[in-house]
């Protein structure tokens, strides 16, 4: 089918385009290999039988599109042989496994082939992907965007989604349906464009369909979530608030329960130059939405429960990432962004950037549904649950302060403090295991020696009975702007309550940035650990060897 | 315009009404008959559980593989592969040692890297040889409604005073084949006590269950890891292929809890043809 | 199909090489900071330099390379006249963040949202940050990947040129 849709498009625009289609046209691309040589490592547990013999593991994609006025297509050949350490098996193969063509005019968008798509925030659709995660759910089907008045936008999609290398055939996965309206008020009403307030309502709803062949349990063959936004802004304030409903859809992920779910998102914020503040809430209760109820990894997700603390970037900061807990969560999340002006005593020439980040997640309160069933059992309508009530129990917390300060044109610095509770039994399912405690520490210092030439140093420190217990690491980094990078970089995990894995995970890097071009090679110890972008994680092991990186684009 | 916004609300409110199943109580089948064990072949299935007493997880699809085995009785036969990160011995109460070199092998060779992980009939189903626990049942269901293409019989004698055991096993298939199949033969011990972790409140404790009994485990491959073929030639339909073993039963296992299982399979794409599953005092 | 497509481009590499570049800006539906739909097409600033940056709030180089353009915003903008963009692709974890954060750090420049990375991909955005350089007519000159101290110097050096002022 998707073949016959593709030759007609080409034809047609062959047809109406004989002469245009070559000196008008543009063909852009991008291109991306990540490849890592392990080596054996016993000290950090590496021998000849974790290796396995896959002693290469290469990751590669690249794009290309072409365009032509409205009309444009493209695909993507990936290659995962064999796939990077910690990436899922069933990623390995190779192939085009996104493909797609479009015409688009203020009036009316249509794609055919893979695409992406989402639904206000995603709490009932969104398909992505994140090629560092090896994560990606695109629809292949078909989506319609029509724009029928000024700020009116409706958006109608339906396929299957993508599951690794796997064709979808026979039903073995489920299809998803969407529809998704957006109104915003102040363009469509005539004398509101410049009205104090701001209004934006959108709307939505889901449906999927997979087959009931399940012999023990009476399944729904079609499930469908809808969801409802808005989006206020007045002056300096701003509102924005979704519910997301789904109805029963017992499924591996929430133990084929059958009670319905729920999602709620709200934010407030305020912001004025030099100051920000933002407060968000969330809930989520068994919101768990897959276009296969059978699976239970990482993969045909046909919504996303944004996790919403904030995402660290300095290595031990990020050493213990939250990951959303589908079936259910209650959290919160404040923050500050302060600019201590220009000239004053603390704001110096430059003036001081302090950001104060909170964050805290809890589980929700389960009430058995009567007093012969326990909580969550299969088969039943699972739980109750009082949609304001939270439970004792902390998934996560997380209070950080950050200080950005430019002394002079040569030295600047930013200086972090972050206080970590993580329930490591729940989040990465060590059960039993003990809830990580933290104090992190760290210091960024940058020099310019010229207008070129800088160095930075960046020293951390992570402080827990828990765990792996202390870490220390220190890195210095030498940049020959815009081109050259040089790293090298210790982790050292002094603190190990085993005295033999007290490792020092050392990297040398060195890299070469031309343009939209960058190679970047690194030898040397990767720590394990979890990369979460998003609501996904993945667990990348400790791993020794040579990692090269090369990307371009066109 | 405005009458193309309506079309499209209108379109709207069609999918998603029609588009929606509620589900009312009762949503668990219950057993139905399973039909007599009169004729002559009855095709069984095998669903291998790859799990381990760390595994937060396991209780709750080892619950469903019971269900399961309340629904198709004798048709469902359980086999518990302890192996990988969370079968590894830890400190006391995660002391016991369930992993064996033929589970671990296998293991390896099938690519199990998550638990729970099953394999029913170590079939691809059109899709993937290893799934979670949500896609058991189904493949279950479909897998026992297809024909018996051949029919293993067990039989076992024990010692109690040398604890000798004696296993008989006749291999007979419906039609001839050049295919190369292959008989595994195994030991199972059912309800060994120990601890278990769990984070399912309706299955048991929470964090761990510490009177946990261990279900349908996997305890010897007594032909090897991989068995041996059925006869040297190629299969004659009809023909009965006969294989005797004899083993001394491990001090430790409570022989009132072990049985054999054996299992034809097909070297090609080591799907299973069939399998038996015999208690080794009947 | 695959092969069908290979051999098109193929074939269309091998007519014109010249068209293997990204030169005009695709036009994708992104979102403006109060929610509003902006269409890239709009992206323009009356025949002068534009530069387009992608970042994102857990992008640490990005918000330097951001923060060194904004100290020297004023200076540029009365120089050269040069417009600067800066498109987020936080997603729904974090877009409620990005306005009190780009006030809370001061930038006068203009923030879109690109929530689900449309946006990126249409430009072929790999790795971020990744800055383009427009010119006065729409069409991109230059891009860059990553940020290092003092790059902005040399991208300067570049609106310069293109602004005809040396």
């Amino acid at each position: 089918m998707r073949k016959v849709f593709s030759i007609v498009f080409l034809l047609s625009f062959f047809y109406s385009y004989s002469q245009d289609f070559i000196e008008k046209a543009q063909v852009n691309g991008s291109f991306q290999l990540d490849g890592q040589y392990y080596h054996a490592d016993n000290a950090i547990g590496i021998n000849d039988s974790t290796i396995d013999g896959r002693k290469l593991g290469l990751n590669g994609f690249g794009n290309i599109s072409y365009t032509l006025g409205k009309f444009s297509a493209g695909v993507r050949y990936e290659a995962f042989l064999t796939p990077i350490a910690g990436f899922d098996p069933l990623q390995q193969g190779n192939g085009v496994p996104y493909m797609w063509a479009s015409y688009q005019s203020d009036f009316i968008g249509v794609t055919v082939g893979n695409f992406y798509e989402q639904f206000g925030n995603g709490l009932i659709l969104r398909t992505y992907e994140e090629w560092t995660l090896g994560y990606d759910n695109s629809l292949n089907g078909m989506k319609l965007v029509i724009r029928p008045a000024t700020g009116i936008t409706v958006k109608a999609v339906y396929g299957s989604q993508r599951y690794y290398w796997q064709k979808f055939e026979n039903g073995n996965r489920g299809i998803v349906r969407g529809l998704d309206a957006e109104i915003d008020l102040n363009s469509t009403i005539k004398g509101w464009e410049s009205a104090p307030i701001r209004v934006i309502f959108g709307a939505s709803g889901v449906s999927k369909y997979q087959k009931d062949s399940d012999p023990l349990f009476n399944l729904p063959e079609n499930v469908s979530a809808f969801a409802g936004r808005m989006n206020l802004s007045a002056g300096k304030f701003n509102f924005a608030t979704e519910y997301a409903n789904k109805i029963n859809d017992p499924s591996a992920i929430n133990n084929f329960i059958y009670k319905e779910g729920q999602a709620v998102l709200s934010s407030l914020s305020f912001s004025q130059p030099g100051l920000g503040v933002v407060l968000q809430l969330k809930r989520v209760d068994n919101m768990s939405f897959k276009s296969d109820r059978g699976v239970d990894g990482n993969a045909l997700d046909i919504n996303f429960l944004p996790p919403i603390n904030r995402t660290h970037s300095y290595s031990l900061a990020a050493r213990y990432p939250y990951a959303t807990q589908p079936n259910g969560e209650m959290g919160m999340q404040f923050q500050l962004n302060y600019k201590i002006p220009k000239g004053s005593k603390l704001g110096g020439k430059y003036g001081t950037g302090v950001a104060v980040n909170f964050s805290q997640v809890n589980d929700i309160v389960r009430n058995p549904i009567n007093d012969t069933t326990p909580v969550n059992s299969q088969g039943t309508l699972g739980y109750e649950s009082d949609f304001f009530k939270v439970s004792d129990h902390i998934f996560f917390r997380d209070l950080n302060i950050e200080i950005n300060k430019k002394f002079s044109r040569k030295w600047k610095a930013v200086v972090q403090y972050m206080n970590l509770y993580y329930d490591i039994a729940t989040i990465e399912g060590h059960a039993g295991e003990e809830p990580v405690k933290a104090n992190i520490g760290l210091v960024d210092v940058t020099y310019n020696i010229s207008n070129r030439n800088s160095l930075r140093l960046e020293l951390q420190g992570l402080f827990t009975e828990q765990d792996d217990g202390d870490w220390a690491a220190a890195m210095l980094e030498y940049t020959i702007a815009p081109t050259w990078f040089f790293t090298i970089a210790d982790q050292y995990n002094y603190g190990h309550p085993d005295k033999s894995q007290q490792n020092h995970y050392y990297a040398f890097s060195l890299g070469y940035v031309k343009q939209a071009s960058r190679i970047a090679l690194t030898y040397g110890r990767q720590s394990e650990g979890v990369i979460c972008i998003g609501g996904v994680c993945r667990q990348v092991p400790a791993s020794s060897g040579l990692t090269i990186s090369l990307s371009t684009s066109f | 315009m405005k009458k193309y916004t309506l079309l499209l609300i209108a379109l709207l409110a069609f999918i998603f009404i029609s588009g929606c199943d509620k589900i009312d109580p009762p949503y668990v089948n219950t057993p139905g008959d399973n039909g007599g064990g009169e004729e002559e072949l009855v095709q069984k299935v095998l669903l291998e559980d790859y799990t381990g007493h760390t595994c937060v997880n396991c209780p709750a699809a080892a619950k469903l593989a019971g269900d399961l085995k309340q629904l198709y009785g004798e048709k469902l036969i359980i086999m518990a592969v302890h192996a990988g990160y969370f079968a590894e011995v830890e400190s006391p109460p995660f002391d016991l040692d369930l992993r064996t070199q033929t589970g671990n092998s296998w293991n390896a060779d099938f690519g199990v890297i998550s638990y729970p992980s099953g394999m029913i009939n170590r079939g691809f189903f059109g899709d993937r040889r290893v799934v979670g626990k949500g896609d058991w049942a189904p493949r279950v269901a479909t897998a026992v409604g297809i024909d018996p293409k051949a029919g293993i019989e067990i039989e076992t004698t024990y010692n109690e005073s040398d604890r000798k055991l004696e296993i008989k096993i006749d291999s007979r298939f419906l039609e001839n084949t050049n295919e190369n199949y292959f008989l595994q033969v195994c030991l199972l011990e059912d309800s060994i006590p120990g601890a278990q972790r769990n984070n399912d409140a309706s299955v048991g404790d929470t964090p761990t269950i510490t009177d946990y009994f261990h279900r349908h485990v996997l305890r010897k491959g007594v032909n090897g890891n991989y068995g041996e073929a059925v006869t040297a030639g190629a299969i004659v339909a009809n023909e009965n292929y006969t294989h005797e073993y004899s083993l001394n039963l491990n001090a430790d296992y409570k022989a009132k809890h072990c049985s054999v299982i054996a299992f034809l399979y097909r070297t090609s794409d080591n799907e299973i043809l069939q399998v038996e599953e015999r208690h080794i005092l009947e | 199909m695959k092969a069908v497509l290979f051999s098109f481009f193929f074939v269309l590499l091998l007519l014109n090489p010249g068209l293997f570049a990204q030169t005009d800006i695709p036009q994708v539906v992104i979102k403006t900071l109060d929610g509003k739909q902006f269409n890239t097409a709009e992206i323009d600033n009356d025949g002068k330099a534009i530069i387009l940056s992608f970042w994102a709030l857990w992008c640490k180089p990005c918000q330097k390379e951001l923060d060194a353009f904004n100290e020297n915003y004023q200076d540029w903008h009365d120089e050269t006249g040069v417009k600067i963009y800066a498109v987020s692709i936080d997603d729904s974890r974090s877009t409620a963040r990005v306005m009190p954060m780009v006030n809370g750090k001061g930038w006068e420049f203009e923030v879109l949202l690109d929530p689900n990375g449309d946006f990126k991909r249409a430009m072929n955005v790999n790795m971020i940050p990744h800055t383009f350089l427009i010119d006065g007519d729409g069409k991109i000159v230059e891009q860059h990947t990553s940020y290092f101290e003092g790059a902005e110097y040399e991208l300067y050096e570049k609106v310069k040129k293109i602004s005809g002022i040396e």
